[in-house]
C-alpha cells in the first residue's frame, strides 16, 4: 500500500515547468551535448529559416541581436529545427552551421530535430518558439521571443518591441524573480513529419 | 443575438450589393461587399470582407489555436464614423498533428458594422488597411490597402453559396438551456453540459482565448437523456482562467449550429469543497469507513459467521490465516469490481452516484430477495454446504467460499455504505481513476481489517468464545437483522413503485421462503418426491423473475422538489436546502432529530427562511449534478443561501439542532 502510495505520488506529480537535465542530443556537427554538464542557462530557439516570422527576426536582425546578448550573458543558445524531412525549415545537418552563419547567428549548438522528438518533448508549437532553462535546468520562461505577436507583427519595428528574452536573462541574472515566465508564443506552426 | 440574425437577413437580401475594393495578393485575395449603395445617417451598416485563397490555404480564427494569428484590419474612418468588427463566424477545426489550429479553409467572410452619425457628408471614402496570414503547408503573410467611395458603383455581389455559408456559421448568442461549466482545480477537464433537443452527432468547443484548453486533444461529448456534457482537456495555465468563453459547434442532422458560450465565474466551479479533503484524508476516511461499515446491521450478520469459521478453525493457524487472506482477496476484488463499474458508467456518460444501485427498483428487488433468503436460511436449520456459510469441511471448497464470502459480504455491505462515506466517495469517483482505485482499495481494507488482524493473530481468536450450540442460536439470531434489512430496501421501493408492484415484491419474497422450505423438507425415500422438490426449487427461483419489478412508476406524487435548475443553482430568499433520499439512513436520522424538530422549524418560520428538499430516492441527473458541483456524489448535502447571491454555507453530513440554529442565525 505505502508503495502503491508513493507511486501514485509520482504519477500525479505534474510540474508546467519541466526539467531537462537529462536530455542529450547529437549536435548538427555529430558532438554529443549532454544538457546536465552545461554549467549554464541554457535558450532553446526553434527556428525554421523559410517560416516568415522567422525570416523576419532574422530578417530585421532582431534575433541575432538577442542571440548576441545571451552570449554576453554567458548563456548557451541552442537553435532546434523540428522541420520533418521534406518539409519547410528542413535543413542538412552538415549544412546547418554555414546557412545560419550566413544569417550571421551563430548558436552555440544547432539540433536538427528531424524526428521532432526534442520538439514534441518541449511541446514546441510555433517557430520562433522560446523556451529559457536555469542553472538546474528547470524550464523557466516558454512563449516568444517579444511581444509582437499577432498580425501587427508584420509592421512592426522589431527592435522595439519588448524582448522577453532579454527581460528574463536579466532578471535571472540580477536574482530578482522573473517579471514573465510564460507568454503565448506567434509564429508558424513546427513542420512536424 | 438579434444583431446577428440582422446580418443573415440583411445579407440576403443585398444580392445586389457590390465590391469597390479588390486587394490581390499572391495566394489570396480580399473582396469588400458593403450592404447597400448608400449609407444612411444615424444607421448601423453591414460592410463585409471576404478572403478567399488558392485552393488548399486557410486563414486563421480570431484565436488560431496552436500556431497562426488572425486577420487584422485597421480603418481609416470620417470624423463621427465607428467600426466595429469583425464579427467572427464559427470556425473548422484544422489539424496539423501533433498540433491544432483553428481556422477557415479556401474562403472566409468577416461582417463590420459601421455606425455613421446624426450627420454625414454626401460623398465620403473610408480606407482600409488588412493584414492577414494564409498558411498551407507554409505560411505566407498577406495585406493591403485600399479606400472606399459612397456611394459607390456596383460591381459584383456575394453569391448564393457564400451567403449560405455565411448563415451556417453564424454564431448565435442563444443561451443553450442548463448550460454549466463544471471544472475543479484538481481535474483535467472542462465540462461543458447543457441540455439540446435533438440528437447531436458531433460536437466541439472553440475557446474564444488562448492557452487555456489543450487544443489538440479529442473532446468527448457523453449524452444523459436529453443532457450533453463534453469534456475538454485543460492546460496547466487554466487555473488563472475565470471565464470560459468561446464558440461551440454543434453537428445534428439538420446541419450545424453554432452557439457562443461564457461559463462565468459562478457556473465555473473552480474551487469545490471537497478540495478541502486531501487525497490522503480520502484514504483515510476510507479505511474508516470500512471498518466501521462492519457493524452495519446488513454486514454484520455475514461476516459474524465468517468469524465462527474462524473459531471452528482455530486449531490450525495455517488455514485461519489464509482463509482470512482469500476472504480479503474477495472482498478487495469486489470493491475493484464495483469500483470500475461505477467509472466505466461515466465513461458512457451515465450519471450515477455511490449509492445509485439503491435507485434502480431492479437492483433493490433483487437485494430484497437475498436478504428475505438469508434470513429464512439463517432461522432455518439447513445446515447446506452453501458456499457463503463458509462452513465447507473440505479444504478446496473452504476457500473458494472465503472468497465468496468476502464477495457476498461487499454486495450487501454496499447499500449501507451509500448513506455514509458521500464526500470521500465523491471524491474518489470524481478524481482521475488513479485516484479512485487506492480510495476504494482503503475502503476495501477497512473493511477486511478486522479479520485480516484475527487470522494473522490466532492468540486474539483464543479470546473469542469457544464453539458450541450458542453458535447455532445466534446463527438463528442473526435472521432478524437481516429482515430488518429486507424491511427497510422495501420501504425504500416503496417510494419508487405503485401498490401492484410492491404486493408482486412480497409475493417474490414469499416464494423466496417457499425456496427455503422446499430445501429444508426431509429427503424422501421415493426418487420421485425428491424429483419433483428440486424440479420446484428450480421452478420457484425461475418464478422469481416475474416478481421483479421492471421499471419505476411511483402513485405518491411526492411533495418535495423534484425539479431543479443546474443553470442557475441560487435563491432570492433565504433558504435551507435538503438534498435527501429515502435510503440514505443519515439523512432520515438528520431529518428525524434535527430538521423536523419544533425548535428548528419554529426557526425557520418566524425568520422567513425557505425550506426546500430534493428528493434523490431515485436517480435524477439534475440533481446529480448540482451534486457533484459541491463535489459531492450523493446524500446528504445540506445547504444554506444567504438570499443575496452569494456562495452557500455547507453544513456538515451529520447535524445536531445548535449547529444548525446556528448558521440559521448567521443569514
Amino acid at each position: 500500500m505505502k508503495k502503491l502510495i508513493i507511486l501514485l505520488l509520482l504519477v500525479s506529480f505534474n510540474a508546467s515547468a519541466f526539467n531537462i537535465k537529462d536530455i542529450n542530443f547529437i549536435n548538427s556537427e555529430g558532438k554529443e551535448v549532454d544538457l546536465s554538464q552545461i554549467d549554464s542557462e541554457i535558450i532553446f530557439e526553434w527556428s525554421n529559416l523559410e517560416c516568415p516570422y522567422v525570416k523576419r527576426h532574422y530578417g530585421s536582425n532582431n534575433m541575432q541581436t538577442t542571440q548576441k546578448f545571451a552570449k554576453s550573458k554567458n548563456v548557451i543558445w541552442i537553435t532546434v529545427i523540428s522541420s520533418a524531412e521534406g518539409k519547410q525549415g528542413y535543413i542538412q545537418p552538415n549544412d546547418a552551421v554555414n546557412t545560419f552563419a550566413s544569417f550571421g547567428s551563430f548558436p552555440d549548438h544547432i539540433l536538427v530535430d528531424k524526428n521532432g522528438d526534442l520538439g514534441k518533448k518541449f511541446n514546441a508549437k510555433t517557430t520562433p518558439h522560446i523556451f529559457i532553462a536555469d542553472k538546474n535546468k528547470d524550464i523557466i520562461y516558454q512563449g516568444a521571443i517579444d511581444d509582437a505577436g499577432g498580425t501587427k507583427f508584420w509592421t512592426t519595428d522589431l527592435n522595439q518591441s519588448t524582448n522577453f528574452v532579454k527581460k528574463v536573462v536579466n532578471d535571472i541574472k540580477s536574482n530578482k524573480p522573473l517579471s514573465v515566465s510564460k507568454t503565448r508564443p506567434y509564429g508558424c506552426s513546427v513542420k512536424y513529419g | 443575438m438579434k444583431l446577428k440574425f440582422f446580418i443573415v437577413i440583411s445579407l440576403f437580401f443585398s444580392l445586389l450589393t457590390q465590391a469597390t475594393l479588390i486587394i490581390n495578393d499572391s495566394h489570396s485575395k480580399l473582396n469588400f461587399y458593403p450592404e447597400s449603395n448608400e449609407i444612411n445617417a444615424n444607421s448601423e451598416n453591414i460592410l463585409t470582407i471576404e478572403i478567399s485563397m488558392d485552393k488548399g490555404w486557410h486563414t486563421y480564427w480570431i484565436n488560431p489555436g496552436d500556431s497562426g494569428d488572425p486577420a487584422e484590419f485597421e480603418w481609416e474612418l470620417p470624423e463621427g464614423f465607428q467600426m466595429s468588427g469583425p464579427i467572427w463566424p464559427s470556425p473548422d477545426k484544422i489539424p496539423f498533428p501533433p498540433l491544432m489550429t483553428y481556422g477557415f479553409d479556401d474562403q472566409v467572410t468577416l461582417p463590420f458594422i459601421l455606425k455613421s452619425p446624426k450627420i454625414i457628408p454626401k460623398q465620403f471614402e473610408i480606407g482600409l488597411k488588412a493584414n492577414w496570414l494564409v498558411c498551407k503547408e507554409i505560411c505566407i503573410p498577406q495585406s493591403g490597402s485600399g479606400k472606399i467611395k459612397f456611394p459607390y458603383q456596383n460591381v459584383n455581389s456575394l453569391s448564393n453559396d457564400q451567403l449560405k455559408e455565411i448563415k451556417t456559421r453564424t454564431v448565435q448568442k442563444i443561451n443553450l438551456k442548463n448550460f454549466k461549466v463544471i471544472s475543479y482545480k484538481n481535474f483535467e477537464t472542462f465540462n461543458l453540459s447543457f441540455d439540446y433537443p435533438s440528437n447531436i452527432y458531433e460536437s466541439y468547443f472553440f475557446p474564444y482565448e488562448y492557452g487555456f484548453i489543450n487544443y489538440a486533444e479529442p473532446q468527448n461529448l457523453s449524452k444523459i437523456n436529453s443532457s450533453y456534457n463534453l469534456e475538454i482537456k485543460k492546460t496547466a495555465d487554466s487555473k488563472n482562467l475565470n471565464l470560459l468563453s468561446g464558440v461551440l459547434s454543434i453537428k445534428t442532422q439538420d446541419g450545424i449550429f453554432n452557439y457562443e458560450i461564457k461559463g462565468d465565474s459562478r457556473g465555473l466551479v473552480q474551487e469545490s469543497n471537497f478540495n478541502e479533503i486531501s487525497f490522503f484524508t480520502a484514504l483515510l476516511f476510507a479505511l474508516i469507513g470500512g471498518l466501521i461499515l462492519n457493524l452495519m446491521p446488513c454486514v454484520f450478520p455475514v461476516l459474524s459467521l465468517k468469524i465462527f469459521n474462524f473459531i471452528e478453525k482455530s486449531d490450525s493457524p495455517k488455514e485461519v490465516k489464509a482463509h482470512g487472506l482469500i476472504f480479503a482477496a474477495g472482498a478487495m476484488l469486489t470493491f475493484l469490481l464495483i469500483c470500475s463499474v461505477i467509472l466505466l458508467f461515466k465513461y458512457f456518460g451515465i450519471q450515477v452516484g455511490w449509492g445509485f444501485q439503491l435507485q434502480s427498483p431492479i437492483f433493490l428487488t433483487l437485494l430484497i430477495f437475498l436478504f428475505i433468503f438469508l434470513s429464512g436460511f439463517f432461522i432455518s436449520s439447513l445446515n447446506l454446504n452453501l458456499a457463503f456459510t463458509g462452513n465447507a469441511v473440505s479444504g478446496s471448497s473452504g476457500y473458494s467460499s472465503s472468497f465468496f464470502t468476502g464477495f457476498l459480504a461487499v454486495i450487501v455491505a454496499t447499500p449501507c455504505t451509500a448513506p455514509f462515506m458521500g464526500s470521500a466517495l465523491g471524491l474518489a469517483l470524481l478524481q482521475p481513476s488513479y485516484q479512485t482505485y487506492p480510495i476504494f482499495l482503503s475502503l476495501a481494507l477497512g473493511f477486511c481489517l478486522p479479520y485480516l488482524v484475527l487470522s494473522f493473530n490466532p492468540r486474539l481468536i483464543s479470546f473469542l468464545p469457544k464453539p458450541g450450540p450458542w453458535m447455532e442460536n445466534l446463527k438463528q439470531f442473526m435472521a432478524f437483522p437481516m429482515g430488518l434489512t429486507a424491511i427497510w430496501l422495501f420501504w425504500i421501493l416503496s417510494a419508487q413503485l405503485n401498490r401492484f408492484d410492491l404486493s408482486l415484491v412480497l409475493v417474490g419474497s414469499l416464494v423466496t421462503i417457499f425456496i427455503i422450505w422446499l430445501s429444508n423438507l426431509k429427503e424422501s425415500e421415493s426418487q420421485v418426491v425428491n424429483k419433483a422438490k428440486t424440479l420446484l426449487i428450480i421452478l420457484s427461483i425461475i418464478s422469481l423473475t416475474f416478481f421483479v419489478p421492471m421499471s419505476s412508476n411511483s402513485e405518491e406524487s411526492s411533495k418535495v422538489e423534484k425539479i431543479i435548475d443546474t443553470n442557475d443553482f441560487e435563491f432570492q430568499n433565504p433558504t435551507f436546502v435538503n438534498f435527501t433520499a429515502d435510503w440514505c439512513i443519515t439523512c432520515k436520522v438528520n431529518e428525524a432529530r434535527v430538521l423536523k424538530s419544533s425548535t428548528v422549524l419554529e426557526y425557520l418560520d418566524t425568520n422567513k427562511i425557505d425550506y426546500i428538499v430534493y428528493d434523490w430516492t431515485e436517480r435524477n441527473e439534475n440533481i446529480s449534478a448540482v451534486l457533484e458541483s459541491y463535489g459531492r456524489s450523493g446524500v446528504p448535502l445540506y445547504l444554506l443561501f444567504k438570499g443575496d447571491g452569494t456562495d452557500a454555507i455547507i453544513l456538515p453530513e451529520i447535524l445536531t439542532e445548535t449547529m444548525v440554529l446556528n448558521a440559521l442565525r448567521k443569514l
